[in-house]
């Protein structure tokens, strides 16, 4: 009898601590996988700052060269404007040139000056593509250290709870940094429709909006047929002088550029974090997340055609 | 023997009371404790949606976004929440006045008084996707009458989800006048 009493006595509490332990499980695999989302949210938080950071360096609206009085702003517009300016001048140059041949060959000093001109003008187009290789470099190398050093500082974060335990984050090891451009975004930079005298050679180079393709290298017919005239991808400027602020995007619209020495305008950055759960089963994962963000736009005015003025 | 009869009584009337407290206490209590837990998953799931369409290229893009992609859709289908309507506007509010601000549906035109250049501005420009769903208990029961909702039967709930429009930029691509400027994106 005393051996009953006493089993009935522990079936409440067979069952109660059965029940206490299903729900400490529960909460413990729920705390687990709120502790995954966290670290993800987290994870992808630090991304899009990174990348937002990174890719507002890259045309140069750095607010720390700012306040420093360099005003970097519009690096890649600027870049972009006078790589075709100086193509329409070297057209310019070759025009004259092969005009006073023609017309005027007899006189040696409009000859000279005719020559030097279309010298000066194809020196400044090679110097103009070292120019553009340079700033490339810079640019990319700028955001890079931007976005190290910005990891730097949020890597102190470590989290150990006694459910879970999440690394320092860290760029991917193969493509932490990939540097591009928005898909299909054309140059900032648009055809002068009146004293273009390159309208013929421009068929290849200009899109339906007038705008010159990124990546296209405009390259002249004739004897400066060896100069190269590459422009990027930057969000056009507007009447208003206003400036498209960085923006973050979506991994579809983001392409590498088309050539490897084009001028970079969106970076995306890839961190990855190890994440242990440490009760219950012993788990460990990798999060690995993408923040992609595309530059500042050009700040140059578009001009019209009435601001240029026509010498016959 | 009175202990005795106790003990043989209390071990007869646990199996009633262990239903009883099953079907009345601990089935409710799931049900309702549930509901907070779906919402949060679904709160979760729309919100980073929502940051997702913010950041498409265009207006267009967003609406065709949210008309396309289903796999969130059957992702809450699966966790017991059911969105029946969903839909996007444009909230617009005036960064040092926010009392000031306005609510487009999309798809519909941004006047040129809440335009970013516009003289009143600047302005925050958030998506905001409003949900109509329907939140499931963890048993559903099929009663003849109405059902209690959260308890026997679903309950409907309507769910805003706001993000910060990302790209503020004009679109290059759009037909425009000689001399005119290009549209905002966000302006289609």
């Amino acid at each position: 009898m005393k051996k009953s009493r006493r089993n009935n006595q522990g079936n409440m509490f067979i069952i109660v601590a059965l029940v206490l332990g299903l729900t400490a499980m529960a909460l413990v695999v729920g705390m687990s996988f709120g502790g995954l989302y966290f670290a993800q949210n987290i994870l992808q938080n630090y991304a899009n700052e990174l990348a937002l950071s990174g890719a507002t360096v890259l045309n140069g609206s750095d607010t720390t060269q700012l306040s420093q009085g360099i005003n970097t702003a519009n690096r890649e517009g600027q870049m972009n404007d006078m790589i075709m300016r100086t193509r329409v001048l070297v057209k310019d140059s070759r025009e004259n040139m092969d005009l006073t041949d023609q017309e005027i060959s007899g006189n040696e000093s409009f000859r000279n000056l005719a020559d030097q001109l279309l010298d000066e003008s194809t020196q400044s187009a090679k110097d103009m593509e070292i120019e553009r290789k340079k700033l490339k470099q810079v640019s990319e190398q700028e955001a890079t250290d931007l976005i190290k050093n910005r990891l730097a500082s949020i890597s102190k974060l470590n989290v150990k709870l006694p459910w879970i335990q999440m690394s320092s984050p860290r760029l991917f090891r193969l493509k932490g940094i990939v540097f591009g451009q928005v898909r299909d975004m054309q140059s900032n930079v648009e055809q002068l429709s009146e004293a273009n005298n390159l309208q013929p050679e421009d068929q290849n180079y200009v899109a339906s909006n007038k705008h010159y393709n990124a990546g296209a290298n405009a390259r002249l017919k004739g004897p400066e047929g060896s100069l190269d005239f590459k422009v990027s991808s930057l969000q056009p400027a507007s009447l208003n002088k206003e400036v498209g602020p960085a923006r973050l995007i979506l991994p579809s619209s983001f392409s590498r550029t088309r050539n490897a020495d084009d001028l970079s305008s969106a970076v995306q950055v890839s961190l990855i974090m190890d994440v242990r759960t440490t009760i219950g089963a012993v788990t460990d994962h990798q999060i690995m997340v993408r923040g992609i963000a595309a530059t500042t736009g050009a700040s140059s005015i578009r001009r019209d055609d009435s601001e240029f003025t026509t010498f016959e | 023997m009175s202990a005795k009869r106790n003990n043989r009584g209390s071990l007869a009337e646990f199996g009633p009371a262990l239903l009883i407290f099953i079907v009345f206490i601990f089935v409710p209590l799931l049900d309702f404790g549930v509901l907070p837990i779906r919402y949060a998953i679904a709160y979760n799931g729309l919100n980073q949606f929502t940051h997702r369409l913010a950041m498409a290229e265009k207006m267009s893009d967003a609406e065709q976004m949210l008309k396309s992609e289903r796999s969130l859709i059957r992702w809450l289908m699966s966790c017991g929440v059911e969105v029946t309507q969903a839909r996007l506007d444009l909230r617009i509010v005036n960064k040092f006045n926010q009392e000031k601000q306005v609510v487009i549906p999309e798809p519909s035109p941004v006047p040129k008084e809440w335009q970013p250049d516009a003289s009143d501005g600047p302005f925050f420009y958030y998506l905001v996707l409003t949900t109509d769903m329907k939140i499931s208990p963890l048993f559903i029961m099929n009663l003849p009458w109405k059902g209690i909702p959260g308890l026997t039967s679903p309950c409907s709930i309507n769910m805003a989800t706001t993000a910060p429009w990302e790209n503020l930029g004009r679109d290059p691509n759009a037909q425009i006048q000689p001399g005119a400027d290009y549209p905002y994106y966000m302006n289609e």
